[in-house]
């Protein structure tokens, strides 16, 4: 019997769009945050369902699990003895006993008025440690930064008192405590001895990582940063000498990200690489035999994630690119015996198997090696698909390691889809993230991009006639300069939230925002990342090449998305540039969430941002039709913009805001 | 005399302890649970119109024992002056208004400092008289009614019209009230004589016949007004009902910001009006109306708005001391006096609190309480002689300041960091009277502001000239981008009915509502402009008046001379004092 071929998933564009039904929200992880107790017997996890957020509580012996309460918190940790768990919630710090003691509620308020911020716990004390920034005059301006020791119950101690904010500390054996301190674009790490003498111990370079890890018992410091080199690793720091390598991608070619801690000892066990393929890096013995039988476990996995080793023990985090959910396990330190961490619900957590998601890597027109996620409809055939590029933020950032709920929802549609990690990607070195200086207009960034489509194209994945392009935040400006300069590529363009003028909005963002988390102001960081806001004729240039002045070139529909509380890119740029869209009589078709920032992502806002990406996508990329720019469905959580169709004025007016069909420009 | 005052004290003096204790018993349950000392202008209206009203039919059914002819020749044929006579009547009458009203008022208030934790301030002491002078203005008013001239009696209500609207305050609103009583008294007072029918003295007709013009040029000119909307609606022309007609004020009033900003921007087509244009109905436009018209005076006995800040958070209830000029704390648990570690600063006016209950507006300053430390901030501070005339108004993430001055935008930081390292963004002074300022809109661009500004507030009055003015705010620099006049939507007749048919009356009466008050600057809506007809009206109808009064009068007076003074007084006050003179007068009736 003669098989036939299989059939190609189509993106159906042939429905009315006033009865497309809501799409299903692309699956998410319902374990928020989860820890393993220091005694390595018990792990706490916080898990959401359609009723709200849940605190559970299971122990190594036995499957039982105790629903400790509901809560809001968003993350949690074990004190250093097991005895606390303490809840980090919106606007308060609580902690909650796991061994019937006094002492359980609201330790602090954080946020506000406060100006109090959790920083961690206290390695050696069941006590939370929690910055200060106080305005003890009330005139609006921090005049007292402090650093505080919180006990259950409500007990404080203040450690230090100074004038320089402190990002983030731990606390080592002996009663000293190691600050990273900023204030003055300076990051800077020092040491509060017990007796509360303060002396800086490293100075940090501009854009460099700075992260404290931990102290061991012999008093060694251990960073995540890269101290001077290309990629950041563990460095170690013994008394005043110089920092050490401990560890970092072998490979070198990812950034380390995260660190597993020995609760006991608090020496540094495992370093993830999770940008490069979701690599851990071993630091200890047992970490290297966890990892060979990680290997042998779950060869497929792009993402490991350890959230604690104790006596012996881990819990253990991986997913493969094709599931939402993290398959969490409990194993031993032989690496010999695995057993789910939630046994009730392991069916229900593993999601339906979505289209995996690979990291991959194409040589760029002069020569650079570019890294892509690239996602694949599932039952591939070998016809050319039509292609989505989905360009990430920043552009400074990174698109997420492992899974994407959004790469995964166009795959399920039958979309294939690149995720270019262009360079000023960060993940992979500072030489990397600062390839492109200040060349965001029309140059290198936007080539990337463009060739990773073509790469695809040249491959036979993907199908040359049939590519649009999305994004958000820089990946919306991307996509509206890429349609704008490549009208024969791409079909169309779904922006969500772009800057129309990169340099207005970097201009913009340096004045409005006190800093960056580093404490370094914006200005300098955009200096340090190549993008001089001072240098005239550089922004000037951008300026130029932006959408909203090549607005007139603009041949292909867009849809623009917005949120009227953004901070980063306010609305009011978005609406100058669909004025002008107006003005010109070019389709397009803009929608405002009201209430939301520049994540577009609250109540129903991201299901509504999807449906109309999903249909737009499917008028650009499928069957030929002509669908009505503004059709009678309404988006929960999202207003749509139109131009005015009375002229007033008297001036000539073409119809904007209609999006043909698909075709040649 | 003491006997008619004992009789008339025995024949009530029981319904005025009774309505006394009532009355305490209504305060001190008040007093419980809400802040009697400290409730808004309308409250106190409220309770001083029921107090007035009180009076008033107290006043009629004492003396409608009286009234009848043989019980009126029976009071006053004794060996008593009858001036003397009515004295006692109406002095018994104010000591019982005094027990009834008065003094419950004034045990409120030391059972208020014992029990409450926010004591009594000193100018809280005045209530007791200002309950009483208006309920006794209420009760004089109600003798006067039943006594006196029966045709012009009611015109005497204009002094209730007279405190409601008075712009007095404090002590000088005191002072006001106790002068309307005394007015009252005086008017009470004159109609006790033998015979109330026969003609008075020309001094008593002509002040009597004053007052009656004045009330009738009041009330005339507002019924005129109304009549003449009545008119409109049944033509079907109102402005107000259905669709407003195009470019005109009630338009632009109902208009939402981005259609009132296309419609000025349309009026001058060019490619970046229609750009702004385009913007304007894709972005949100913040409209801003000033809506503290009424400024706040210290020692005033009530208060525009809400001065009150509930704490929830530290169960604390903040009210303002007008003695210290500082908001003073109390416990909501145990109703006494909180002491905060850093004291509230002192504010230079009464405040009043935004509807957020943490945003306070003390004249040119602008503070926020925070909750969590109980602690009183400043925000923001404008140029001195500067008054917010409307609410802080969140813009974008940014925050709209009006002033009688100027509109300035601030930083949205500024309500948490103070106006010390953020000063305004943009500042764009008003270009027309404060007062006459509808509304203002502002549409924000890439880099600046563009601000709609409407005028014309009591235009349908005729008082300011309605106009939109759209203003560019951009780099630090305000240049003017259009104006676009806006019709009236009245005609003129409606409009400038009080100057067509009573300007002297109601000019007396504009400037009796502003004595003794502090100066307003939102009274101010620019020079007044009508158009000539209304003029050439208005004195042809002073013309006729002045001749109806001659002709009428020579049929009524036997005087000469007082006609001729009766001639010139309509000629001057115009159709109202024709009325009142044709009201005192009757045709004398043949036997």
């Amino acid at each position: 019997m003669r098989m036939s071929a299989p059939t190609v998933p189509r993106p159906s564009a042939v429905e009315d769009a006033a009865r497309v039904p809501p799409r299903p929200q692309a699956p998410a992880d319902p374990v928020a945050a989860i820890a393993l107790s220091p005694d390595g017997l018990r792990h706490a996890w916080i898990e959401s369902d359609a009723a709200g957020s849940s605190l559970w509580l299971a122990e190594w012996v036995g499957a039982a699990r105790r629903l400790l309460r509901r809560t809001d918190a968003t993350d949690l940790a074990w004190s250093s003895d097991g005895e606390w768990l303490f809840l980090v919630a919106p606007g308060k710090l609580m902690s909650l006993t796991t061994s019937n003691r006094t002492g359980s509620g609201i330790i602090t308020q954080l946020g506000g008025v406060t100006g109090r911020r959790y920083l961690g716990v206290d390695a050696w004390r069941a006590a939370a440690l929690v910055a200060v920034e106080d305005d003890s005059d009330g005139d609006g301006q921090v005049d007292r930064f402090a650093l505080l020791r919180l006990y259950p119950g409500g007990r404080t101690e203040e450690l230090w008192a100074g004038d320089r904010r402190v990002s983030s500390a731990i606390t080592a054996r002996d009663g000293a405590v190691w600050l990273r301190l900023v204030g003055q674009n300076q990051v800077e790490i020092s040491r509060l001895d017990p007796s509360g003498k303060l002396e800086r111990r490293y100075q940090c370079r501009p854009l460099e990582r700075c992260s404290l890890v931990s102290v061991d018992q012999r008093g060694t410091l251990y960073l995540l940063t890269s101290a001077g080199a290309n990629l950041d690793g563990l460095y170690r720091m013994n008394g005043t000498g110089p920092l050490r390598l401990v560890a970092r991608d072998p490979l070198a070619t990812g950034d380390g990200e995260g660190v597993v801690i020995d609760p006991v000892t608090r020496t540094p066990e495992l370093l993830h690489i999770p940008y490069a393929g979701g690599r851990a890096v071993e630091a200890t013995p047992a970490a290297r035999r966890l990892l060979a039988a990680l290997a042998r476990r779950h060869p497929d996995t792009s993402e490991i994630r350890v959230a604690g080793h104790a006596q012996g023990r881990w819990l253990v985090g991986t997913r493969d690119g094709r599931h939402a959910a993290f398959e969490w396990e409990l194993a031993d330190d032989d690496g010999a015996n695995w057993r789910p961490a939630f046994p009730h619900r392991r069916k229900a957590m593993l999601s339906p198997a979505l289209p995996r998601r690979r990291l991959e890597s194409f040589a760029a027109s002069d020569g650079m090696r570019i890294f892509a996620y690239v996602t694949r409809p599932a039952g591939a055939a070998r016809t050319p698909r039509p292609l989505v590029v989905l360009v990430h933020g920043g552009p400074w950032s990174i698109s997420p390691p492992g899974y994407s709920s959004t790469a995964a929802r166009l795959a399920a549609q039958g979309y294939l889809v690149v995720e270019p990690q262009f360079r000023a990607s960060r993940g992979y070195g500072q030489r990397y993230m600062l390839a492109a200086g200040d060349d965001l207009g029309d140059g290198r960034v936007l080539r990337d991009l463009r060739e990773s489509a073509d790469w695809l194209v040249a491959r036979g994945e993907a199908d040359g006639d049939r590519m649009a392009i999305m994004g958000a935040s820089f990946g919306g400006y991307a996509a509206l300069m890429a349609t704008t300069l490549w009208p024969d590529r791409f079909r169309g363009a779904v922006a969500m939230v772009p800057p129309a003028d990169m340099a207005w909005v970097a201009r913009y963002q340096a004045m409005a925002e006190q800093g960056d988390d580093a404490g370094l102001s914006l200005r300098t960081s955009f200096a340090h990342l190549g993008l001089d806001i001072a240098n005239a004729p550089a922004m000037r240039r951008l300026g130029a090449q932006s959408p909203m002045a090549m607005a007139n070139r603009l041949h292909r529909p867009v849809l623009l998305l917005a949120g009227d509380r953004d901070a980063k890119v306010p609305v009011r740029s978005v609406n100058a540039y669909a004025a002008k869209l107006c003005t010109l009589g070019k389709p397009f078709s803009y929608y405002v969430a009201p209430g939301q920032g520049h994540g577009l992502d609250g109540g129903p806002v991201t299901q509504s941002v999807a449906g109309l990406t999903d249909r737009f996508l499917a008028q650009m990329l499928g069957d030929d039709v002509t669908v009505r720019a503004s059709g009678p469905r309404v988006w929960p959580g999202l207003v749509k913009k139109g131009c005015s169709l009375v002229d007033r004025s008297g001036l000539k007016q073409s119809r904007p805001g209609r999006i043909p069909g698909p075709g040649r420009p | 005399m003491w006997g008619l005052i004992r009789a008339e004290w025995l024949r009530f003096h029981r319904w005025a302890l009774v309505l006394g204790l009532l009355h305490l018993g209504w305060l001190l349950f008040a007093d419980r649970v809400a802040d009697p000392l400290q409730q808004q202008a309308i409250v106190y209206q409220v309770y001083l119109g029921i107090l007035a009203l009180l009076g008033t039919a107290f006043g009629l059914y004492q003396v409608s024992a009286y009234a009848r002819q043989a019980a009126w020749i029976d009071l006053l044929h004794r060996p008593v002056a009858p001036r003397r006579i009515g004295a006692a009547l109406l002095l018994t009458g104010l000591a019982l208004t005094c027990v009834a009203v008065a003094l419950p008022v004034a045990l409120l208030l030391p059972f208020h400092d014992i029990t409450a934790g926010q004591g009594v301030e000193s100018r809280h002491l005045l209530f007791p008289l200002v309950a009483w002078a208006v309920g006794a203005t209420g009760y004089l008013l109600g003798v006067h009614l039943r006594l006196g001239p029966p045709r012009l009696a009611f015109t005497a209500t204009i002094l209730l019209v007279w405190l409601y609207q008075a712009q007095a305050s404090g002590p000088a609103a005191a002072g006001l009230q106790v002068l309307a009583a005394g007015i009252a008294f005086l008017l009470a007072l004159g109609d006790f004589r033998p015979d109330r029918t026969a003609p008075d003295r020309l001094p008593r007709r002509m002040a009597t016949s004053f007052v009656a013009a004045l009330a009738i040029g009041v009330v005339g000119t507002f019924a005129l007004r109304f009549a003449l909307q009545i008119g409109m609606m049944l033509v079907g022309n109102h402005p107000l009902n259905g669709v407003p007609p195009t470019g005109g004020l009630v338009e632009a009033m109902r208009a939402d910001g981005a259609a009132l900003m296309a419609s000025g921007l349309a009026s001058r087509p060019s490619e970046r009006n229609r750009f702004w244009s385009e913007q304007a109905g894709l972005s949100e436009v913040v409209t801003i109306v000033p809506e503290l018209r009424d400024a706040t005076a210290r020692f005033s006995l009530t208060s525009p708005g809400d001065s009150t800040i509930e704490d929830d958070v530290s169960r604390l209830v903040w009210s303002f001391s007008h003695d210290t000029m500082r908001y003073a704390a109390t416990s909501m648990a145990t109703r006494r006096p909180w002491k905060p570690e850093l004291s509230p600063p002192p504010l230079p006016v009464p405040p009043l609190v935004a509807g957020d209950g943490q945003t306070i507006i003390a004249g040119n300053r602008i503070l926020q309480y925070e909750a969590q430390s109980s602690r009183f901030s400043d925000r923001i501070t404008l140029p001195a002689g500067e008054r917010l005339i409307a609410p802080p108004q969140p813009a974008w993430d940014q925050l709209a300041i009006l002033s009688d001055h100027a509109l300035r935008v601030y930083d949205g930081r500024v309500m948490r960091h103070g106006d010390g390292n953020l000063p305004p963004l943009g500042t764009v002074d008003l270009a027309g009277p404060p007062g006459a300022l509808v509304r203002i809109d502002m549409l924000e661009l890439l880099d600046g502001y563009l601000v709609s500004f409407t005028y014309g507030q009591r235009s349908a009055e005729g008082r300011s000239q309605p106009e939109q003015q759209l203003w560019l705010v951009e780099a630090g620099r305000v240049t003017p981008v259009l104006r676009r006049p806006l019709d009236p939507d009245y005609p003129a007749i409606m409009r400038h009915a009080d100057l067509w048919f009573a300007p002297l009356l109601t000019s007396g009466a504009a400037a009796l509502r502003g004595a003794f008050g502090p100066p307003n600057v939102m009274a101010d809506t620019g020079p007044r402009a009508a158009p000539s007809s209304i003029l050439a009206l208005a004195l042809l109808l002073h013309i006729l008046s002045a001749l109806g009064a001659w002709w009428r009068g020579g049929r009524v007076l036997t005087d000469r001379r007082e006609r001729v003074i009766w001639v010139i007084a309509a000629l001057f006050l115009g159709p109202p004092m024709l009325i009142a003179f044709l009201l005192l007068h009757r045709r004398k009736t043949s036997c």
